[in-house]
């Protein structure tokens, strides 16, 4: 019998498992040879009862924009991502940094702006952002930490190499199908798992429930601690109800809290009001709180932000950390390490061209064609131009906008990324393809940093496509990180 | 308990016992309909139907004649009325999702697989096998109950959800007596579209077996009545609801010393005793009729009171909810 991996066609570029055709590599040999036996209407017959898994939990996500409100499950491809454990502390130590490093500079920034004092990062730069809440200059919050939950999305080039791509500092989601992808899998393939020595994944949730109450005011014994969510019509709503559930914490929308006169926040439940110690918040800064940000909210909580500068409440993650993810601030991150810990980085950039910057928006204009051009307010795979696949229209689309409002975009060069093998439907079996891949580690800031073990792996699934934003056509994978090398 | 929880548990406990009788009642006419001959009797049905839902209106402004199959078509599956089949479960599931984070996985699972069931439902799937759509409608929503019962912690979420059930019961099995045949304790019914009608209001409620038990095969109306209306052990007697109703108020109300919350014990104990000590005399010489236009009046009174209590507690409105935020993996 042919397995699936005898037909699998390596492409140009880094291939994660396979050094050369037909050679798996150490990490995933046993991976490989395990898989061998399953026969293609094994797999078809395993990923049907996965879909059927996660459909039937309603784990679902929304796409905007669609006035149906489609609920789609997002997809996911059975063939896991693993990654040896010397590569790992690599990535562990390198995204330590890398917060360690935008946890200083905005604590920086909404206090005595040394950075921008010193002409390490331009004032103006900053000053223009619509994240810089400048409101809020001159208020440090509880334990000088802002960025209690991050996510870090990294890529690797054509040689392997790790690079970070974006900073989700706000609220990033997408854990939840790093708990659920490893649940299924287990179910799917209990023999699998036997003898691949893979770390667990499942403490996440108590770590961040640890942490929270960490921010509870002072002296507050078993805080209330709840989670705040935009809604049942926001994307990520699964993911909220889904930790809400395993840290045993009420989830709450807006319109259940209320701030009294005495600055404190209070849920109202069918007892009356009771009081709220700390909020992980999943709404934007913008809807947080229509005393102070967006008018019209009605998602978020008026006073919230009063009641929080007054100590009374806890939130994370902290107010205003857009400014430290921008796509045009991100240049500057290197520059922050170095300035802030003295050291040199560990993950690199993607090379990236501030359109703001007059030599830099001429070579993009210049080459629309061969870069990325990305807006830098945008997030998920929206407001992008991918260059070589763009029209000649939608390349003047985008030149009018930068031009227009240059400090708004930013290009990068195309990375060809990685990829992986992903099971997808063939012709008349199931086939074995490359797809490109990348990799969001979580990052949980308490007493000290913790990451989740590996992370989202997300996958592009369209055939040549570099999006993978679930928004976009995007899947996931499960992530194996190993406890040894093989 | 947050009181957007709280008020969520109440109506997936109405949505779904309002599917389960529509189901119910829709299969028992349909089927009595195929044995009646006159299009104008049955009619006659279905518009007296709707005019008890409140849906008359509604449905002539989208179908225009009363007509069994528009009928059908307008409680089961059409998008553009509330209280069909499909948006009432869509409405339960909804609610469902909104706290799900306060429901055992076991009754979210259920509930979203009721709904996908249904969500992919045609008019096709109607005409080609009727009962079959309308009993995997009310046996999904018996079992649903059976999934909540054995399956949550029977606390106040709970208490909330079987409170919402019983409203929705004793209000539309009140509704099931009010028919013509029913209203005249003398008569005994002789034509055949009488004994049609009697049945169906038992089999409606699903008390033609329990009827049958303690008063014999014979259709009295009288006793129609009496047992649909002051029954103490059958558990959709508008008697048996109100009992339910009231001992939930009081659990749910506590200690409370708010004048909304003792409003609410007042006004539902006051329902349970009226009908624990009523009688059918009381109820003739009233007039059917009358009687349960005030007791659906004390029912309305009492949802309303109870909203007051408990899901509007701090007196803010809640807006509904068109606003998104865009967030994306």
């Amino acid at each position: 019998m042919k397995s699936l991996f005898d037909r699998y066609q390596m492409k140009s570029g880094f291939d994660e498992m396979f050094e050369s055709s037909g050679v798996p590599r150490r990490h995933y040999r046993r991976l490989v040879e395990r898989l061998r036996n399953f026969s293609s209407k094994d797999l078809e017959l395993k990923r049907r009862q996965a879909d059927q898994a996660f459909l039937r939990q309603g784990i679902t996500f929304t796409v905007y924009g669609d006035l149906q409100q489609t609920e789609k499950i997002f997809p996911f491809d059975l063939m896991p991502r693993i990654i040896p454990d010397s590569e790992w502390r690599v990535i562990e130590e390198g995204i330590r940094q890398r917060v360690m490093a935008l946890n200083m500079f905005l604590v920086d920034l909404y206090g005595d702006q040394r950075i921008l004092n010193d002409h390490v990062v331009p004032r103006e730069l900053i000053e223009s952002s619509v994240h810089f809440q400048k409101d809020l200059v001159g208020f440090c919050p509880p334990k000088e930490v802002f960025i209690h939950v991050s996510g870090i999305d990294l890529v690797r080039n054509h040689e392997g190499l790790y690079y970070v791509l974006e900073d989700n500092l706000r609220t990033p989601s997408g854990v939840s199908y790093v708990l659920e992808n490893r649940l299924v899998m287990k179910q799917l393939f209990p023999n699998l798992f036997a003898d691949m020595q893979v770390r667990p994944v499942d403490q996440y949730p108590t770590q961040l429930l640890e942490n929270l109450k960490w921010l509870a005011p002072l002296g507050k014994e078993n805080p209330t601690v709840v989670l705040l969510t935009p809604g049942v019509f926001n994307s990520a709503y699964f993911e909220h109800c889904f930790l809400s559930l395993q840290m045993g914490i009420q989830m709450v929308e807006g319109r259940d809290l209320v701030v009294e006169s005495d600055d404190k926040v209070y849920m109202k439940t069918t007892q009356g009001l009771q009081q709220v110690d700390v909020i992980y918040r999943r709404v934007d800064d913008a809807f947080l709180d229509p005393e102070v940000f967006r008018k019209d909210s009605v998602l978020g909580v008026p006073g919230l932000v009063r009641a929080y500068r007054a100590g009374n409440v806890g939130l994370a993650n902290g107010i205003g950390n857009g400014i430290a993810d921008d796509k045009a601030v991100y240049t500057f991150v290197p520059k922050m390490i170095d300035y802030y810990l003295s050291e040199k980085p560990i993950l690199q950039n993607v090379p990236t061209y501030l359109c703001g910057n007059p030599d830099d928006r001429k070579y993009v204009l210049e080459h629309l064609g061969s870069l990325v051009v990305k807006a830098v307010a945008e997030s998920g795979g929206y407001g992008m131009l991918m260059g070589p696949s763009s029209t000649k229209a939608e390349q003047e689309e985008f030149r009018k906008k930068i031009e227009t409002d240059p400090r708004s975009y930013i290009a990068q060069p195309v990375v060809t990324l990685s990829h992986h093998p992903c099971i997808v439907d063939g012709e008349e079996n199931m086939r074995l393809v490359g797809r490109h891949i990348d990799l969001r580690p979580f990052v949980l800031w308490g007493e000290e940093i913790s990451l989740s073990l590996g992370g989202l792996t997300r996958v592009a699934l369209k055939e040549g496509s570099l999006v993978v934003n679930s928004s976009q056509g995007g899947g996931s994978k499960d992530t194996w990180v190993l406890y040894g090398d093989e | 308990m947050l009181s957007r929880t709280a008020e969520s548990f109440f109506w997936i406990g109405r949505s779904v016992e309002r599917a389960e009788y529509t189901a119910r009642f829709v299969n028992v006419h349909f089927h009595l309909l195929t044995e009646i001959a006159t299009q104008e009797d049955q009619a006659n049905i279905w518009t007296r139907y709707l005019e008890d839902t409140g849906e008359l209106e509604a449905y002539t402004k989208i179908f225009g004649e009363v007509q069994t199959r528009p009928v059908m078509e307008f409680v089961t599956l059409c998008r553009d009325n509330p209280n069909s089949l499909t948006n009432l479960i869509a409405a339960a599931r909804n609610s469902a999702r909104g706290i799900q984070d306060q429901l055992s996985s076991e009754v979210w699972h259920f509930i979203n697989d009721f709904y996908l069931s249904l969500k992919e439902k045609t008019e096709f799937d109607l005409w080609s096998d009727t009962h079959h759509l309308l009993r995997h409608v009310r046996n999904t929503c018996y079992t649903l109950d059976g999934v909540v019962g054995s399956t949550m912690v029977h606390d106040e979420g709970w208490n909330f959800y079987r409170l919402g059930l019983n409203i929705e019961r004793g209000g539309r099995t009140a509704r099931l007596i009010d028919i013509p045949v029913l209203s005249d304790p003398t008569t005994e019914p002789r034509r055949i579209s009488e004994y049609h009608q009697c049945l169906a209001a038992l089999k409606s409620a699903s008390a033609f077996e329990a009827y049958r038990k303690f008063f014999s095969a014979q259709l009295v109306p009288k006793r129609i009545v009496q047992f649909l209306l002051f029954h103490d052990k059958f558990p959709r007697s508008v008697r048996f609801s109100t009992t339910q109703i009231s001992k939930i108020v009081e659990r749910l109300a506590g200690s409370s010393r708010r004048a909304e919350t003792r409003q609410a014990i007042r006004l539902s104990g006051a329902l349970a005793a009226d009908l624990e000590f009523g009688s059918l005399e009381e109820v003739y010489s009233t007039g059917l009729s009358p009687f349960l236009a005030q007791v659906l009046e004390q029912f309305d009174q009492l949802s309303n009171l109870i909203a007051l209590a408990f899901f509007r507690t701090s007196g803010y409105s809640t807006p509904s909810q068109s606003q998104t935020q865009t967030q994306t993996v």
